[in-house]
């Protein structure tokens, strides 16, 4: 059965994932300036810059939805990233991801990629049977690490974005097959 | 083709720039040496040099000079 909690701090393999509900002012405030970066919003949906106000609006409005669950996610007591799932869909076991992580440097690539892979890790884990989302057509370095992961590609109504999608069977036998940060830059190459 | 001049040439043909410019040349330090640019820079190393790259090489390729240092001294590859 899929049940997901707002006030449940949840861990998988090391990662912490708490709630926007669940987080301190400054933490909510460090997700703003996150989300407000440039080299983020040029990926999104929406690329203008979102309001404190609006912010903490948003992250209210969390508190009574069933459709969307947003997480600061943390390793090692450190917040590492962002993490979300919309349009949750229990019948069918269906949702959209979102993802964010912080670092920024060469040597963060590695940590970026573990984290990735947790975050679908953490999701089949909450009973999600089917993984769906969107990324910007001329962001290769996320199409790359999705394709790596197992996600397929397939055409979007914008042009802007491509569809993905992974099935829990599909990740598992790429689990089986060896997931690591070398299948990354293999997945590069075959672009 | 001299191991150097085939490594310039990676430089060069990944990120769009003259030879002259790549002495001290580091990441993120031109717009084309991100993140994606790293990803490519590796994958066409990899070929030109016949090479698989182990993933700690990977991270730690951070500049031109770094990369003959790699090359050379985990890979055997003679400058």
């Amino acid at each position: 059965m899929l049940r997901i909690k707002n006030d449940i701090t949840y861990d998988c393999k090391g990662y912490e994932y708490i709630n926007y509900t669940q987080l301190t002012y400054p933490q909510k405030e460090q997700v703003l300036a996150w989300r407000n970066r440039e080299e983020v919003r040029k990926w999104m949906f929406t690329k203008d810059e979102i309001s404190l106000e609006n912010h903490l609006k948003f992250i209210e409005s969390l508190k009574v939805r069933k459709d969307a669950y947003y997480w600061m996610v943390f390793k090692d007591e450190k917040p590492v990233g962002c993490y979300n799932l919309t349009n949750v869909n229990y019948a069918d076991r269906t949702t959209e991801s979102g993802i964010f992580f912080s670092g920024t440097s060469l040597a963060d690539m590695k940590d970026n990629w573990h984290f990735e892979v947790n975050t679908v890790e953490f999701t089949f884990m909450l009973g999600i049977e089917t993984i769906l989302g969107h990324t910007n057509v001329n962001n290769q370095f996320v199409r790359a690490m999705n394709r790596s992961l197992g996600f397929v590609e397939n055409e979007s109504e914008n042009c802007d974005f491509t569809n993905h999608i992974l099935t829990r069977k599909r990740f598992d036998e790429h689990l089986a097959a060896g997931l690591d940060f070398k299948s990354f830059v293999r997945n590069f190459k075959r672009k | 083709m001299t191991n150097l001049e085939k490594y310039n040439k990676v430089f060069c043909d990944s990120f769009e720039i003259d030879a002259e410019k790549l002495p001290g040349l580091k990441y993120q330090s031109i717009k084309l040496w991100d993140s994606v640019g790293h990803m490519s820079l590796v994958a066409n190393l990899e070929d030109a040099f016949d090479i698989m790259m182990e993933t700690d090489d990977i991270v730690d390729l951070s500049s031109y000079e770094k990369g003959i240092d790699i090359l050379s001294t985990k890979y055997d590859i003679r400058f």
